[in-house]
């Protein structure tokens, strides 16, 4: 929750992890090298207070993210963007079997995501049933340019893709967080291209397509399709860091998007771990679109538009109400140790949390 | 044993090799050494290259087909187009910033451009000419218009599509917001590129995104 002159802020991170890129779990050679080019992303758009250790990064814990996300970073729910990487990561990278200890120790702040792979074709069909069947799964975070087999990518708009989309809409998973357009090393670009996104949402106008880093850089390609498919979110994940160190290439992005989509489509999401949300909301709220910025593209970036962007856009597209929903929130565990540590500052004990191995 | 010997090559990679029979080696002097190859690998692309596939002017994908995801000259199309928008983008900033209207825009000429050293000016409602920018800006722009192949005669609209139509006032505005978009574009894409190369030759995590990328500041 943040709170701006008196009133309360609703807000959703609606991409994030909880990761475990430690040695142990890494295969050669790119579990290295993929976490190396996270780190780099991490250390180049992070300010100087928000930079952690390379150790801390490659395995960080449950109890850090909880501090990080609900202590000291404002989310009151958080999207658990499963990614699997089984060819980089023994255990994969934050799979849902992984991300839903998380999700069962604290129901009301999470939404677990799962996925699938259309390259697993018929086998895969069942196994997604499963998944579905097995556990809370809100939405879908979708990973084109995974590696599988020798694949380097699969497409939304590949005929078994539509069949895994068909079974989207038969069991009412309507939210699809789809990765494109930034690419990490060691994973082909083109594979992350946004093109595919304007077949599958056209084809499913009853499912949502949330374009995860809004293509970028290449923000022209992902404004043409988002404008015209009615059904087309922006994720700003990726987008919303740069606000530090190039704040008028945010300024930029952002009255672009608020002028070909509007600010009924937009969700921020931190991309927890690569960057903490924390500095990445603060600056938000503090934020406004230089003068000639304004004028040019003729939109404004309110405080109303900032609280759909922060909350109110993702609660909507997840059938969340956010003020029944905070009542939820203060009962919780972490809303009785938030409640407290506000009371009495100076008395408060960290919140206690046991690692989430313990409780897999 | 036999042996694979070239005894002379040119340009055109004529090649006198044959194959023959001689004698096994023998080390007859202290700086000699006898190396036993255990496996020799060969690349296919540089077979292409040998035939001259590239220099006949065979297409890329077919040159390079384990390689290539597809034909460079649709990509070189695309990267010229989106460089016509970038570059008029900002002919457009700064034509609307010394004071013309949609009106002058429209109704400009390319022979209407003219140049005081580094400096572009143009009229602007019939008045004297004002300055537009440096010269720069506005030649990188005819370059693009020349490239696509688009009329650059003196007598010829300034600012068109990329069906060389002109653009009318009621058409202007929707299509600055279009180049303005593919021009931020290009910049980021750009100033990625220049950070990732520069983290790659440094190795410094620290290098990313940040190179000196004024346009962004």
């Amino acid at each position: 929750m943040y709170t701006h002159n008196g009133q309360d802020i609703f807000v959703v991170d609606g991409h994030m992890h909880l990761w475990d890129a430690s040695p142990e779990n890494q295969l050669p050679p790119h579990g290295k090298n993929w976490i190396d080019c996270f780190y780099a992303y991490h250390s180049g758009l992070s300010p100087a207070d928000a930079k952690w250790p390379y150790e801390k990064f490659c395995q960080y814990g449950e109890a850090a993210l909880i501090d990080d996300l609900f202590i000291q970073g404002y989310v009151d729910v958080g999207i658990l963007n499963s990614t699997y990487l089984y060819e980089f990561y023994k255990n994969g990278f934050n799979s849902h079997h992984q991300n839903n200890a998380l999700k069962a120790k604290y129901p009301e702040r999470f939404l677990l995501n799962g996925s699938f792979d259309p390259r697993a074709e018929e086998a895969g069909l069942e196994e997604f049933r499963h998944m579905v069947e097995q556990y809370p799964i809100a939405g879908l975070k979708l990973y084109t340019a995974e590696w599988r087999q020798g694949s380097k990518g699969w497409r939304l708009n590949d005929p078994w893709a539509y069949r895994y989309f068909e079974l989207c809409q038969e069991l009412g998973i309507t939210n699809i967080h789809v990765h494109k357009g930034p690419t990490v090393y060691p994973l082909s670009r083109d594979a992350f291209d946004v093109h595919d996104v304007d077949d599958a949402a056209t084809d499913f106008p009853a499912l949502n397509f949330i374009v995860e880093h809004v293509g970028l850089p290449r923000l022209d390609d992902f404004c043409w399709i988002a404008t015209q498919e009615k059904n087309v979110y922006a994720g700003l994940a990726v987008a919303m860091p740069f606000i530090h160190p190039r704040p008028r290439y945010f300024a930029e992005i952002m009255a672009n998007l608020l002028f070909w989509l509007g600010p009924d489509k937009l969700l921020f999401g931190s991309d927890y771990a690569i960057w903490t949300p924390k500095w990445q909301i603060e600056k938000l709220m503090a934020f406004e679109l230089p003068d000639d910025i304004r004028q040019e593209y003729g939109v404004e970036l309110t405080l109303e538009t900032k609280r759909k962007i922060l909350g109110e856009n993702a609660a909507r597209l997840y059938g969340i109400d956010p003020a029944v929903h905070r009542e939820k929130l203060r009962r919780d565990v972490l809303g009785v140790h938030l409640a407290t540590a506000t009371a009495d500052p100076a008395g408060a004990e960290a919140f206690p949390v046991a690692s989430v191995q313990e409780h897999a | 044993m036999k042996a694979a010997r070239l005894y002379a090559y040119d340009e055109h990679m004529q090649v006198d090799l044959t194959l023959e029979m001689v004698p096994e080696p023998t080390i007859t002097a202290a700086d000699e050494v006898i190396v036993r190859d255990g496996a020799a690998g060969l690349c296919r692309t540089d077979l292409h290259i040998i035939e001259k596939a590239v220099n006949a002017g065979i297409p890329f994908a077919e040159a390079f087909a384990a390689e290539g995801g597809g034909d460079l000259a649709t990509l070189r199309e695309t990267f010229l187009r989106k460089g016509f928008l970038s570059r008029q983008a900002r002919l457009l900033r700064r034509l609307k910033d010394a004071g013309l209207t949609a009106a002058d825009i429209c109704a400009l000429r390319i022979g209407d451009l003219s140049f005081a050293g580094d400096t572009c000016l143009a009229p602007c409602a019939g008045r004297q000419p004002v300055e537009v920018g440096p010269a720069d800006t506005a030649h990188r722009y005819l370059q693009r218009r020349a490239d696509l192949g688009l009329d650059g005669s003196p007598t010829g609209p300034l600012i068109t599509d990329l069906q060389d139509q002109p653009l009318t006032v009621e058409r202007l505005e929707a299509h600055v917001t279009r180049a303005r978009t593919v021009r931020l574009s290009l910049e980021a894409n750009g100033a990625l590129c220049r950070a990732v190369l520069a983290a790659r030759q440094t190795q410094a995590h620290d290098m990313w995104f940040l190179g000196p990328i004024k346009s962004f500041q």
